[in-house]
């Protein structure tokens, strides 16, 4: 996957001189702005890491297209996370000015709430028990049943079906139970 | 099709898998419009899948961004995080031995990763003695006395590189638990560090004769030729790693361009 961006196809390859050229050129930038708005230096990075990584979702996309340039799309996401940051960590709400103009905020919106719900799946499958988190492990390697059921030391292919269903059912259970989950949605 | 509590996940996985007839397909759909739970079910079940595939290179951005800053990886990173764990996830056992819950620490993996970069390698023994670290093996146990004991004993001399020691704890602990994978990849990696390499790529090739898929044990089989300076065979099987972006992929990708 190529992109014609060359900061974008950086963060697609990860290439450490790109990304290295986009620390450098953008994240003193960030620092400053997000400063005006309440951020720190240890904040201002958070946010500039997590933006970087939102990009990197949404550039996988095969659709997608960068309507700005890196650096204004850069400093929307990073407004955005800014914004829900300072809610959850100060509780209060920040001014975002360009927040009318851009078209698709919906979109980055989606895109970090949507990284944050895959966040909260981690966090939920670390709390299953063994069984179930080797399972998933091993599924997610394409592992088949057969030698899932090897591997957990059960008798059938069947068994180890029945046992995923369990688990998929007792992890979906806790992530719909969970609050944060519910304000992610 | 009767869609109820029970059966929901398995009918949801034949509509992921594209099993379904199409007269099933619309019902399904209509339920997927009609009911707001299976709806969530499917989203999260989607959603998962999609997190599971970006793990990785969410994890690896994570990794040469935090190279870049020259500090620690954020401790908000959840690849970071699980790295960190100082306690790993037991992994379980069903063994009717009543071996049950071991686990190798992977912790160690993140040493084997990050910003590991070694030019000017003389040759393959070099390249194996700069790259085959190993991981300590972290075990633990539900069981008798004697099998604690001897869990302890194999994971204390592993972890202090006594292979000597070592050796007759992973057979007596093989002896009881003869698939614990763990062992028999500490056992793969013990032999090699005693240079007794048929043996190793013997217990490499019993790894893979119980389970092809998981490719860690075909790193350390690479490490073991080049140890041997058997150049050609350990770069079969290091492109072989980076083709199916199996375990340590960008290390043998590394590693190869070492060679060239």
């Amino acid at each position: 996957m190529k992109h014609s961006d060359p900061y974008i196809n950086a963060l697609l390859t990860n290439d450490q001189r790109g990304v290295k050229e986009i620390y450098d050129t953008y994240l003193p930038r960030l620092e400053a702005i997000l400063g005006k708005m309440g951020c720190n230096k240890d904040e201002a990075w958070e946010v500039f890491q997590e933006s970087l990584i939102v990009i990197l979702k949404k550039a996988q996309s095969p659709d997608f297209q960068l309507s700005s340039s890196f650096y204004t799309f850069l400093v929307s996401i990073a407004k955005f996370k800014w914004f829900n940051e300072s809610k959850k960590k100060h509780n209060k709400n920040v001014t975002i000015d360009e927040i009318g103009t851009l078209s698709d905020k919906d979109d980055i919106l989606e895109s970090i709430m949507k990284l944050e719900r895959f966040q909260l799946y981690q966090q939920k499958l670390k709390e299953l028990d063994p069984v179930c988190q080797k399972l998933f492990e091993l599924f997610f390697e394409k592992m088949s049943l057969r030698d899932i059921a090897v591997e957990l030391g059960l008798n059938t292919e069947n068994a180890a079906k029945q046992k995923k269903y369990k688990c998929q059912k007792k992890l979906i259970d806790k992530i719909k139970r969970d609050v944060i989950f519910k304000q992610l949605l | 099709m009767n869609l109820n509590e029970n059966n929901k996940y398995e009918i949801l996985d034949d509509y992921l898998s594209g099993g379904m007839s199409a007269d099933d397909l619309d019902k399904f759909r209509a339920f997927l419009q009609s009911d707001a739970d299976l709806a969530m079910d499917y989203q999260i079940v989607t959603e998962l899948k999609e997190a599971k595939e970006f793990a990785p290179l969410e994890a690896d951005i994570r990794a040469t961004l935090a190279s870049i800053k020259g500090g620690a990886p954020s401790a908000t990173s959840p690849q970071v995080a699980v790295s960190h764990n100082p306690n790993p996830t037991p992994i379980s056992k069903t063994s009717s031995r009543r071996f049950l819950y071991t686990s190798i620490a992977m912790a160690a993996s993140l040493l084997l990763l990050v910003g590991v970069f070694l030019p000017n390698m003389l040759d393959s023994g070099d390249s194996y003695a700069q790259y085959a670290m190993i991981e300590p093996l972290n075990l633990t146990t539900k069981g008798t006395v004697t099998e604690l004991t001897l869990t302890k004993a194999l994971q204390e001399a592993y972890n202090a590189q006594d292979y000597d020691q070592a050796l007759p704890q992973i057979e007596a602990y093989l002896a009881v638990a003869p698939k614990d994978m763990d062992v028999l990849l500490a056992k793969g990696i013990t032999l090699m560090e005693l240079n007794r390499f048929d043996e190793a790529h013997a217990a490499f090739d019993y790894i893979k004769s119980l389970n092809p898929r998981v490719k860690k044990y075909q790193w350390f089989d690479a490490q073991c030729y080049l140890k041997q300076g058997k150049l050609p065979e350990a770069q079969s099987l290091l492109k072989d790693l980076v083709a199916s972006k199996a375990y340590n992929h960008k290390q043998a990708q590394e590693l190869l361009a070492t060679f060239e």
